[in-house]
């Protein structure tokens, strides 16, 4: 997608052309429905938190600086959105029942390819700004430097988090470790 | 223990972002080096793993939805960033007399009459009288009054989640976007609709796509 192009958008929008948002809409939903599922874990909080972030971003449009890519700016937005949620629910995520509580052993268990419910569970050990990062490195493919222009934080900053938020997922994903989903 | 050096030259390798001569100094420390291969094949494994987790689909709906609230949000100048705040979005007019019948529509509900909607709100000059809410996603009350060339859907709730409002009636309708507050917090606002059009208002109101209640209100004839 062209940033040129979400440019004219954002322009055409401002100037009262509802049609223009809706092609934001649709051109973002899913990104940032997804950086909200991974962030929140629950479906139905993630659809809330979308919906929150687009009426947001419409509302403040006009603030929406152009020499920065819209899209690091919707994706702050729905990151801080689904940090907003998880501080004012603290949503407890419960193991579900009908898990089997004894997986395979350790070598098998290393040679399963981890479904995403299970890595799902091992983000939501990580903290909000770890997590933060794995999420737009891993699941929006952004580039060391967006996520430094996501989250307004230097470059080396992000590298380094995003290096710790790894060697956490990596121990947690240990066998003795590995959550179950 | 894996130093910062060796650790960050990993960490870029595993995100294709190591430049030749650096990845020539990476396969000299991995072949020197057993806890460093250790680490770099794990990472290798957890990149697999994160990258096969496929995205998922945004939820059906969810553009319409956004889309069906921005009237509200944009209803104080039109335009994007212009818009008032929605929660106080249109003002609370009270106009001429609307003497509504307040029927309660779906779930097991049997209609209410005047007597059993006690809400929560006066009732100014005009409004008919409003049907309380009381669930435990929102409670509050609703009751219609006239603006100017308008039908309004005055809402005074509190939203313990997040909650859609839509008014509709006839072809017309309008909704709004209620955040849960921090502790109920009270929010009131008004829907618009045209009093052009016949017919009862149906206000609906859902929470994760769930519909919480259905209220039906009837205007009095001629609004």
């Amino acid at each position: 997608m062209s940033e040129d192009d979400d440019a004219e958008l954002v322009r055409r929008c401002v100037r009262g052309d509802r049609r223009a948002f809706e092609r934001l809409v649709q051109r973002y939903q899913r990104p940032v429905y997804n950086a909200a599922l991974r962030m929140l874990r629950h479906p139905e909080d993630a659809r809330d938190v979308a919906q929150t972030v687009f009426l947001k971003a419409y509302e403040h449009l006009a603030e929406y600086d152009p020499n920065h890519r819209f899209y690091s700016w919707i994706y702050r937005i729905a990151l801080n959105e689904s940090i907003n949620q998880l501080n004012g629910r603290k949503r407890v995520s419960p193991v579900p029942e009908d898990e089997p509580s004894d997986g395979p052993g350790p070598e098998q268990e290393v040679d399963l390819e981890l479904s995403g419910r299970r890595i799902q569970a091992a983000l939501m050990t990580l903290s909000d700004d770890y997590r933060a990062v794995i999420v737009l490195r891993h699941f929006l493919d952004c580039s060391y430097e967006e996520i430094a222009e996501v989250l307004q934080l230097p470059e080396k900053t992000v590298k380094s988090r995003l290096f710790s938020a790894r060697q956490l997922l990596r121990a947690v994903l240990q066998p003795t470790g590995t959550p179950r989903p | 223990m894996i130093d910062q050096t060796t650790a960050e030259l990993i960490n870029t390798d595993i995100d294709g972002r190591l430049p030749a001569a650096q990845r020539a100094e990476l396969s000299r420390i991995l072949l020197a080096d057993p806890e460093a291969r250790a680490l770099h094949r794990d990472l290798q494994r957890l990149q697999r793993e994160l990258a096969a987790v496929t995205a998922e689909p945004a939820p059906a709906g969810l553009a319409d939805s956004i889309m069906a609230a921005i009237p509200a949000v944009a209803s104080g100048g039109g335009r994007p960033g212009a818009a008032r705040p929605w929660r106080s979005a249109v003002a609370l007019a009270v106009g001429a007399a609307v003497v509504a019948v307040v029927l309660h529509v779906g779930g097991l509900k049997e209609g209410l009459d005047g007597a059993a909607a006690v809400g929560t709100m006066a009732p100014g000059a005009g409004a008919s009288a409003p049907v309380t809410l009381d669930h435990p996603e929102i409670s509050g009350s609703v009751r219609l009054s006239s603006g100017s060339g308008s039908l309004l859907v005055e809402i005074d709730v509190a939203p313990r989640e997040d909650v859609e409002v839509t008014a509709v009636r006839a072809d017309s309708s309008s909704s709004a976007f209620l955040r849960a507050g921090e502790s109920g917090d009270r929010q009131r606002l008004a829907l618009e609709l045209p009093a052009g059009e016949s017919g009862p208002v149906s206000v609906r109101f859902t929470s994760h796509g769930r519909i919480i209640d259905q209220i039906r209100l009837d205007p009095a004839p001629g609004r």
